[in-house]
């Protein structure tokens, strides 16, 4: 099998890999048809034998589905305890996707043949016990994070309840909160940068690790930008299908059938966003490695000069720091 | 008229003391030609209560110290037919003094109440004195608690002289309250201090001489005389009241805000004093309607005083005329919520934090709740503690009436396109409780808290929402408004609820409300069968004119099908269904039963064979314990595309949060 490499900061590009974005597109669709099918099936084996279907399930009055969910306790418990399973086998899984989705985008065999499918899915099963390990210290990270937030804003709560009414204390706590809900968040960000470092890095995940922290230290304003301008609007279309799939309602026929549409183009530009600011994570580390560095000499990446952040065009925005940077050599494992 | 009154409150003692020693005895209804004239319109509405307890008291409050200082006087009157030598007086803060308090000794799960007290509370009575020629000082003799039981919230007073039927009596007290942290409906909040049940009150008068004194319970709520209320108010400057009845004189003095509250034909009287709270006040269908809220608070206020605009005018034309020239609304901080979502005689307190979305609509669900109880309560003054279902059930009835018809069927919470109304709720979330407790039980039997709010609250609203769908809310309307109507300022029993049903709906709509109050009474409707075939002619073995002949089995007339559905009803209540069958074809037809057997047969007749039956498929039945079982498909079921759609959209969104 030819080597890998990454590519030039320039050249990762989210939209030059329509074909890595559905894969990701299809492994969420997979998943969600395996959490969604049991609750429906359950739901078919009693309003099945309605003529309407599941048509009664939504009653302006809610008549049906409350009646439903407070017969089926035991059923709906037994449900979400299988559902956490299969939520737990898509997270793990999940981490061959990001490490494929990834490497497809950044990297690229030195034969300059592009990534075969199972070039990227080999790459990111090789680094899922690395991907996995970012994970857990990430979520402990962030989730210390929350803890302490939450812990000094209980605190100051309770505090100012004792000389003022509920609706400040409660303003303060929020705004006591946010700050380590920010951080947290920033978090994630620099998680993914880490994601990124590890999946590019040949040899020893930890200096993968280490690259994309430092690519997150180098360029903090990049990164939070370009994660935040994606997050921001991938909660449009989720609005706008909220908006048209409440003014169709979906009886089955045409109108489903539009709902389905909406629902699904509401969700493909989300995965889109994804992979392109796993891109952009990508372009940043690239960016961050001098030029010619191998892979085998991480440490040489101290003494790069910082590249400037440039402002984010848009989506896909180009990275004109980013030019210049280098590629390097990795082997798949 | 006061004659009148009295042959129709003993007609009421006989029934509630009948039912007194068997939990489970539904009262026998009267006959039809009942002794008061039945009130369908306001002209026929009682237009005063019969007064028997006057109260004149002033009460100052220090804030710091949290405590109230009161005295004045009680004008009684011996409204009944048999002398009285005692009376009972309800020093009901009590409760909150120690822990061997009825209400602090009996642990009563999930329902309001439940949080610990933090500053305890009490009543000291300093002075009772009966004036008379020769002053009778009944302090001495004061019997505050039972001698095996220290709970100290039911005096009994004896009096050194009988009181002879019409005598009247002055009585002059003073006492001291200390308010406890708000425990449950009363006490302070830091400045916010809510002043109910604080004064010695007279045990309500019953017919037969009898005063019907209680223990405050956990659960329990009140039951008191009618007759006029003038309270001043003396608090510090800066603070903002809210009281029973209209303001007639107000004063400042040295550093205090006097004023002073009169109201007559209320049963009785509660106050607020907030030195934080702002107010509005809006004039709404001819009453000074005024609330009180903290300014972080405004965006609900104006929630509440939106559902007053639709309230007042709904509640007049359905249950007559809101007497009251006043209606004062105290929206408590949610630090306090134990004092909201309570009623008083022109004065309610609603309820829920700063911050609740528009979608969910509980500012304007309790406002309308304790808005209801001006009639239901306040107006129609039943025993809450011998019946509480006839106020709180009743209540929660109109309570949804006046919700789906001011927001329609989403009328508890609506969010996008995902609605859940008031009276679902309260039929889905009493469901469970049915074979627990009777609903028609003393509130201090009640074993459970969950149990007493499940049946009294949600239960009875379902039982007269059923009534409602099964024979025509036309007929529901007229009942309840000629309930409300006869009984203003009167006190009726489960008797009289159940004779207007009978005379006005439908006698089986008043069986089985009664079955279902007090016998624990639940029904089930279920689709157990349905089959269809073609006719044909019997095949087999026939010995027809000597001969034995074999006919064979034909496939049947074309274009023809014949067939039946199974359908049963399991459990003791009853009420006419119908029955929805729908063929392959989709052809729908509809066929009632009576619902009077308990497993029946029901014939088809189509041009295409038979698919599906569904019992009651407007859910008209909403007591039916369990919706989920009336439908039955004979073959190929139906699918569910919708649920999967949006199951899997919700699964991808779900994803996109947990998945790196
Ligand atoms: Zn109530």
């Amino acid at each position: 099998m030819s080597a890998l490499r990454l590519r030039p900061a320039s050249a990762i590009r989210a939209r030059k890999h329509p074909l890595a974005v559905a894969f990701a597109w299809l492994f969420e669709a997979t998943f969600a048809v395996a959490l969604a099918h049991p609750f429906y099936a359950s739901i078919r084996g009693v309003y099945g034998a309605h003529p309407d279907g599941d048509l009664p399930l939504f009653s302006p009055d809610g008549l049906e589905i409350a009646e439903l969910f407070m017969r089926s306790e035991g059923t709906t418990r037994a449900l979400v305890a299988s559902s956490t399973w299969v939520l737990a086998i898509a997270v793990v899984l999940g981490h061959v996707r990001l490490g494929a989705l990834v490497a497809a985008l950044a990297l690229e065999r030195e034969d300059e043949l592009p990534l075969s499918g199972r070039d990227a899915l080999g790459r990111g099963a090789a680094r899922l016990f690395p991907l996995l390990g970012v994970q857990a210290l990430g979520a402990l990270f962030g989730g210390a994070l929350l803890a302490l937030g939450m812990g000094l804003a209980g605190k100051l709560h309770a505090h100012l309840l004792q000389t003022s009414i509920d609706a400040r204390a409660d303003r303060w706590a929020i705004a006591v909160v946010v700050p380590f809900v920010l951080l947290a968040l920033t978090t994630s960000v620099a998680l993914d940068l880490a994601r990124v470092g590890v999946v590019v890095t040949p040899g020893r995940a930890r200096d993968g690790l280490r690259l994309g922290l430092r690519a997150f230290a180098k360029r903090p304003g990049a990164a939070i930008a370009g994660w935040s301008a994606r997050a921001a609007l991938g909660v449009v279309p989720v609005v706008l299908a909220a908006i048209v799939a409440s003014r169709l309602g979906g009886r089955p026929g045409a109108s489903l059938a539009l709902v389905l549409a909406a629902h699904q183009i509401a969700i493909a530009p989300r995965v889109a966003l994804r992979a392109s600011w796993l891109a952009h994570a990508a372009r940043i580390v690239a960016a961050s490695r001098p030029a010619a560095t191998s892979a085998a000499a991480p440490a040489a990446a101290d003494a790069s000069p910082e590249p400037k952040a440039q402002p984010e065009g848009g989506a896909d925005g180009g990275d004109a720091a980013a030019e210049n940077a280098s590629t390097s050599a990795l082997a798949t494992r | 008229m006061k004659k009148r009154a009295v042959a129709l409150a003993l007609a009421l003692a006989s029934v509630a003391l009948a039912d007194d020693r068997a939990p489970a005895g539904a009262p026998s209804l009267p006959p039809e030609d009942t002794s008061i004239a039945r009130a369908s319109t306001d002209a026929a509405m009682a237009a005063h209560a019969e007064r028997v307890v006057d109260y004149t008291l002033r009460a100052t409050l220090d804030p710091v110290a949290h405590t109230v200082h009161g005295e004045g006087t009680i004008r009684w009157t011996n409204a009944s037919a048999a002398p009285v030598s005692e009376l009972w007086l309800h020093l009901y803060m009590n409760a909150f003094k120690n822990e061997s308090s009825v209400w602090q000794r009996q642990p009563i799960g999930r329902f309001r109440g439940g949080a610990a007290v933090r500053d305890w509370g009490a009543i000291d009575l300093r002075r009772l004195v009966w004036k008379r020629e020769a002053d009778a000082d009944l302090l001495p003799r004061l019997e505050r608690s039972r001698p095996g039981d220290p709970d100290e919230t039911d005096a009994r007073a004896p009096l050194p002289s009988p009181v002879a039927p019409g005598q009247t009596i002055t009585l002059e007290l003073a006492w001291d309250v200390k308010l406890p942290s708000v425990v449950e409906r009363t006490g302070y909040d830091r400045s916010f201090h809510m002043v109910g049940q604080w004064f010695p009150k007279v045990a309500k008068l019953e017919p037969d001489g009898q005063l019907a004194h209680f223990p405050f319970h956990h659960l329990s709520e009140f039951y008191s005389d009618f007759g006029t209320y003038d309270v001043t108010l003396d608090v510090p400057a800066g603070f903002l009241v809210a009281a029973t009845g209209p303001v007639v004189e107000r004063r400042a003095e040295g550093g205090r805000a006097i004023q002073r509250h009169v109201q007559s034909d209320v049963h009785d009287f509660a106050w607020m004093a907030w030195d934080e709270a702002v107010e509005r006040t809006e004039r709404i269908d001819g009453v000074d309607v005024r609330i009180l809220h903290h300014p972080a608070y405004a965006a609900v206020a104006e929630r509440e005083l939106a559902a007053m605009r639709f309230a007042l005018p709904h509640f007049r034309e359905r249950y007559g005329r809101y007497p009251y020239s006043v209606l004062t609304l105290v929206h408590p901080p949610d630090t306090a919520r134990e004092a909201g979502g309570m009623e008083y005689p022109t004065l309610i307190t609603t309820g829920g934090p700063w911050w609740m979305p528009e979608g969910f609509r509980q500012p304007e669900l309790v406002t309308i709740h304790e808005f209801g109880h001006q009639y239901f309560y306040g107006l129609v003054a039943t025993n809450e503690e011998r019946w509480p279902f006839l106020d709180e059930g009743l209540n929660s009835y109109a309570e949804a009436e006046c919700l789906r018809a001011w927001l329609g069927p989403g009328s508890a919470s609506s969010l996008l396109s995902l609605g859940v109304g008031d009276h679902v709720a309260q039929a889905v979330s009493s469901r469970r409780f049915v074979h627990d407790e009777p609903v028609a039980r003393r509130a201090g039997d009640f074993v459970l808290g969950q149990d007493y709010g499940g049946l009294v609250y949600g239960r009875t609203a379902t039982v007269l929402e059923t009534t409602a769908r099964v024979w025509g809310k036309p007929a529901m309307d007229r009942a309840m408004g000629t309930y409300a109507r006869t009984f203003r300022y009167r006190h009726p029993g489960p008797a009289d609820l159940l004779a207007i049903l009978r005379d006005v709906v439908d006698p089986r709509a008043a069986t089985a409300a009664k079955v279902a109050l007090f016998d624990k009474g639940w029904v089930d409707y279920v689709a157990v069968e349905a089959v269809s075939r073609k006719p044909r002619e019997p095949a087999g073995l026939f010995d027809r004119g000597g001969k034995r002949e074999t006919v064979a089995a034909t496939s049947g007339a074309e274009g023809r099908y014949t067939g039946y559905a199974v359908v049963s009803r399991r459990g003791t209540l009853s009420y006419p269904v119908d029955v929805l069958f729908v063929a392959e074809d989709g052809t729908r037809t509809t066929r009632s039963w009576d619902g009077v057997g308990d497993t029946t047969r029901l014939p088809y007749e189509g041009t295409s064979p038979l698919a599906f039956v569904v019992v009651d498929p407007e859910h008209k039945v909403l007591v039916d314990q369990d919706s989920t079982n009336n439908m039955f498909a004979t073959g190929a079921r139906a699918g569910a595309p919708r649920i999967m759609e949006r199951a899997v959209y919700f699964g991808q969104l779900a994803l996109e949060v947990a998945l790196p």
